[in-house]
């Protein structure tokens, strides 16, 4: 076996064991979801047939036996019960932590798995009239999990006065095809001949196939005015289960006992059952038309969708991506500077050239960048154990909403995001949200509500953490800030800033230290890693009736919308996304205000910074100096500059480890003529600019 | 509106054409039309090329004459011209794949909404 199938199995397999865990979260929302219970199986049955499959010996005798009790379930003989999928979950950790150190080095409890096992066995014991409540209902039809699309066989024969009662079956056929891939049926057998016909009666039936992702009410309610009258049947075709069952014949040939001719000469000669059927009378030709265009409509379906299944994804490392990336990169920069090349040579065919190869690069680079695109919802998701687990913990109630799942970011801001959002959602759970006595006290439901949402917003994704615990207390943060010496005393702050106070190091009003918060370790180091994403964070709060946090990231890190500047011979990036608007600095300008920088705007007083003394640039100012104005947190900062050369798009270079704690710049780009442009860190200019400015 | 003609091509062979909407307001005219058809005529073809609109009352009556046509041993098929709105709601209303019904009693003996060569013995004409 080689390592490259082993590494495609452990991906695999981290996969199931992501979605397992989705599942068993949502199944303990609803315990008596058949289906889920179903899914939850197979996850297990696939996770220990593929590990046995790969060697992974011991994690397949271990699914094995988680498994044997999930069949318990299934079969209605246990209980879905929080303590089950408490150790379903521990399971499903466990595997995870087995197909990581396959190679045993020991960092596993070897006693781990026997107590999962034991308490699994032990509740398998337990008689089911412990928990009759969660049994599964084999009553309920089952139903197609959210998404998933099924195969629907409805029989419908109207009343015969359907006509009269001025209903006409095709809108309801056409109804039907609103919802998915309809065959219809005729069923004419009930036609009279002429003689006996009623012309305004009906005798026609309809056997029909729907294959939708709409779920079992939806379809029925199609039929809501007509159903009482006539006869309706809607049934889910069942579909192949995830273990093949070969026929006896293939099974035959594939150890060599039969040759595949002889079996085809013998299943030749051979009545096929349809056939039978009919000499028998039992049904009539129609009738196994009928089945057999379902069995055509199901297999040809299902073929459809492996062959979609198979086409639509590849298995890419990300490595590869990255360099495809650099790649695009490196080309934007060469096409740029073809660009600038035409500009100077004037030729037209060379910019006719040029400019069809922009808009070739200009798609390449899209395409590429949206191939890194990923949904947040994987993220989301796994926030849902974070919270039970430690609401569990702390003996809270709180419930996981979420919104904007299918909000798409780039994989590498994903992962950097998680752990600041992880470290929110913690002190939403440790401090925001109350016990349910004290939250009952207050008036407010048991069981607090996080909610997480996402959306785009521009070239920015924004992420809201909101809770309805008991929001910030700006009496205690001020107090804090001033005992910390972050304020002074007496110091009349807005509302924004004394929240803003939260995100000072070290800073917390929490009045104990618990495993999960309260060391004041966090919050600065969340805007921290924020703001190293060129993303920011805002607060919102009223006390006693939540909090809401709203983090504003950019799509990408790979490229940069920018204003792009030039003070003397260099040149600089300003983010777009911050400019505000430009202007001209004047000698005046400067003058009236006796040599502090700071500018007038509407009656706002904003200060700004000489990037020709910032970065120590050569050469003398022009004569009237321009300014950018940008905005970041509802803070105003102008830069002054040369000239603004004019906005670029651009790709993003880090600037090495040697350079990568300058303070002021974000990274770097290199321009069509191969000059390197420094993209300014507008934040960190004006913290920089504030506490020189406080210093002197 | 909804009009039946029925010309006779040569004796007992004839031709009833349909002309306009063959709906369940004109159910009975249908019916008597076709009945009527059926009484003169041994190899009878419906021409459906100028119908405006067919609903399920209409389909059904052509489905009967066509039963009624094999019981008595006659011959009863559509005409090979077929207008868009019949040829549609044949197809929506799943009379296309109606094939084969309990209507055939015999081997060779072809539906009526069949659409192979053989539906159209009778335009043999």
């Amino acid at each position: 076996m080689s390592d490259l199938h082993r590494t495609a199995f452990i991906e695999e397999a981290h996969e199931i064991l992501g979605q397992l865990e989705i599942d068993l979260l949502e199944l303990e929302g609803s315990p008596e979801n058949s289906d889920l219970i179903g899914t939850v199986f197979r996850h297990m049955h696939t996770l220990k047939g593929s590990s046995a499959m790969f060697g992974y010996n011991a994690v397949s005798d271990f699914a094995h036996q988680v498994e044997t009790v999930l069949d318990q379930v299934r079969d209605g003989r246990l209980a879905v019960t929080r303590e089950l999928i408490d150790l379903i979950l521990r399971a499903r950790d466990l595997i995870r932590l087995m197909l990581e150190d396959a190679d045993d080095t020991g960092s596993i409890d070897p006693a781990a798995g026997a107590e999962i096992l034991a308490a699994l066995q032990e509740l398998a014991a337990e008689p089911p009239h412990s928990a009759p409540q969660l049994a599964p209902t084999p009553a309920l039809p089952p139903q197609p999990s959210a998404g998933a699309s099924v195969t629907y066989r409805i029989r419908f024969i109207p009343a015969a006065d359907i006509f009269l009662c001025g209903t006409n079956p095709v809108c309801l056929f056409n109804e039907l095809r609103s919802l998915g891939e309809l065959i219809l049926r005729a069923d004419t057998d009930r036609i009279p001949a002429l003689e006996k016909i009623d012309a305004e009666s009906c005798y026609t039936g309809w056997d029909i196939l729907l294959h939708s992702a709409a779920p079992l009410e939806t379809v029925r309610e199609v039929f809501l005015f007509v159903e009482d009258e006539g006869e309706l049947s809607i049934k889910i075709v069942p579909e192949e289960g995830s273990v093949d069952q070969p026929p006896l014949g293939e099974i035959l040939v594939d150890r060599g006992d039969l040759s595949p001719q002889a079996l085809k000469e013998q299943l030749g000669r051979q009545k096929k059952l349809g056939e039978m059927l009919v000499e028998s009378g039992l049904v009539t030709p129609r009738r196994v038309d009928s089945a057999l265009a379902e069995q055509r409509m199901v297999k040809t379906l299902r073929e459809k969708r492996q062959q979609t299944e198979q086409q639509s994804t590849i298995r890419v490392p990300a490595e590869r991506l990255d360099h495809m990336v650099n790649l695009v990169g490196e080309q934007v920069t060469i096409q740029a500077r073809l660009n600038q090349l035409a500009q100077q040579l004037k030729n037209p065919e060379l910019t006719a050239v040029a400019e069809e190869v922009t808009r070739l690069t200009t798609d390449l680079r899209d395409s590429t960048l949206n191939i890194r695109m990923l949904p947040i919802g994987a993220t989301f998701a796994k926030f849902r154990r974070l919270i039970r687990d430690l609401s569990g913990e702390l003996g809270k109630e709180i419930v996981l909403t979420t919104d904007g799942e299918e909000t798409e970011l780039d994989k590498t801001v994903i992962e950097k995001l998680n752990d600041p959002l992880v470290h929110m959602i913690r002190n939403c759970i440790d401090h925001a949200i109350e016990t349910p006595e004290a939250r009952l006290a207050k008036g407010k439901p048991a069981q607090g509500t996080i909610h997480l949402a996402a959306r785009h917003s521009g070239d920015s994704v924004t992420i809201t953490i909101a809770d309805d615990g008991a929001g910030l207390d700006r009496q205690a943060i001020l107090a804090k800030g001033i005992e910390r010496g972050l304020v002074a005393p007496q110091t009349e702050l807005s509302e924004e800033e004394i929240f803003a106070l939260i995100f000072a190091p070290g800073f917390s009003t929490a009045q104990a230290v618990t495993s999960i918060s309260g060391r004041g370790v966090g919050m600065d180091v969340v805007k921290q890693s924020l703001e190293e994403l060129r993303g920011s964070i805002d607060v919102h709060s009223e006390y006693g009736r939540g909090t809401t946090f709203t983090v504003r990231i950019p799509l990408t890190l790979a490229i940069i919308e920018s204003l792009l500047v030039r003070v003397g011979g260099d040149h600089y990036m300003v983010p777009l996304a911050l400019v505000e608007e430009c202007m001209f600095l004047t000698a005046q300008d400067v003058e009236r205000t006796h040599g502090r920088q700071m500018v007038n705007i509407r009656d706002r007083l904003v200060p700004y910074i000489r990037l020709r003394e910032q970065f120590a640039a050569d050469g003398s100012p022009p004569a009237m100096e321009q300014l950018v104005i940008a905005s970041f947190d509802g803070k105003f900062v102008g830069f002054a500059v040369d000239a603004i050369v004019g906005q670029y798009q651009t790709v993003i270079k880090s600037l090495g480890k040697a350079y990568k704690n300058v303070e002021g710049i974000a990274g770097a780009t290199i321009l069509g003529d191969g000059s390197v442009a420094l993209i300014l860190d507008v934040p960190k200019l004006y913290q920089t600019a504030a506490r020189e400015s406080s210093a002197a | 509106m909804f009009k039946t003609t029925l010309t006779m091509e040569h004796p007992g062979a004839g031709i009833l054409h349909l002309e306009g909407a063959a709906t369940i307001e004109f159910g009975k005219q249908l019916h008597r039309a076709l009945r009527e058809a059926l009484d003169r005529t041994q190899t009878l073809s419906v021409s459906v090329a100028k119908l405006t609109a067919i609903d399920v009352c209409g389909l059904q009556l052509l489905c009967a004459a066509h039963r009624s046509a094999l019981l008595n041993y006659q011959c009863l098929s559509l005409g090979r011209e077929r207008s868009a709105a019949f040829a549609a709601q044949v197809r929506e209303t799943g009379f296309h794949s109606a094939q084969p019904g309990t209507c055939l009693r015999a081997e060779g003996q072809t539906c009526l909404w069949a659409e192979s060569p053989s539906a159209i013995d009778c335009e043999a004409l």
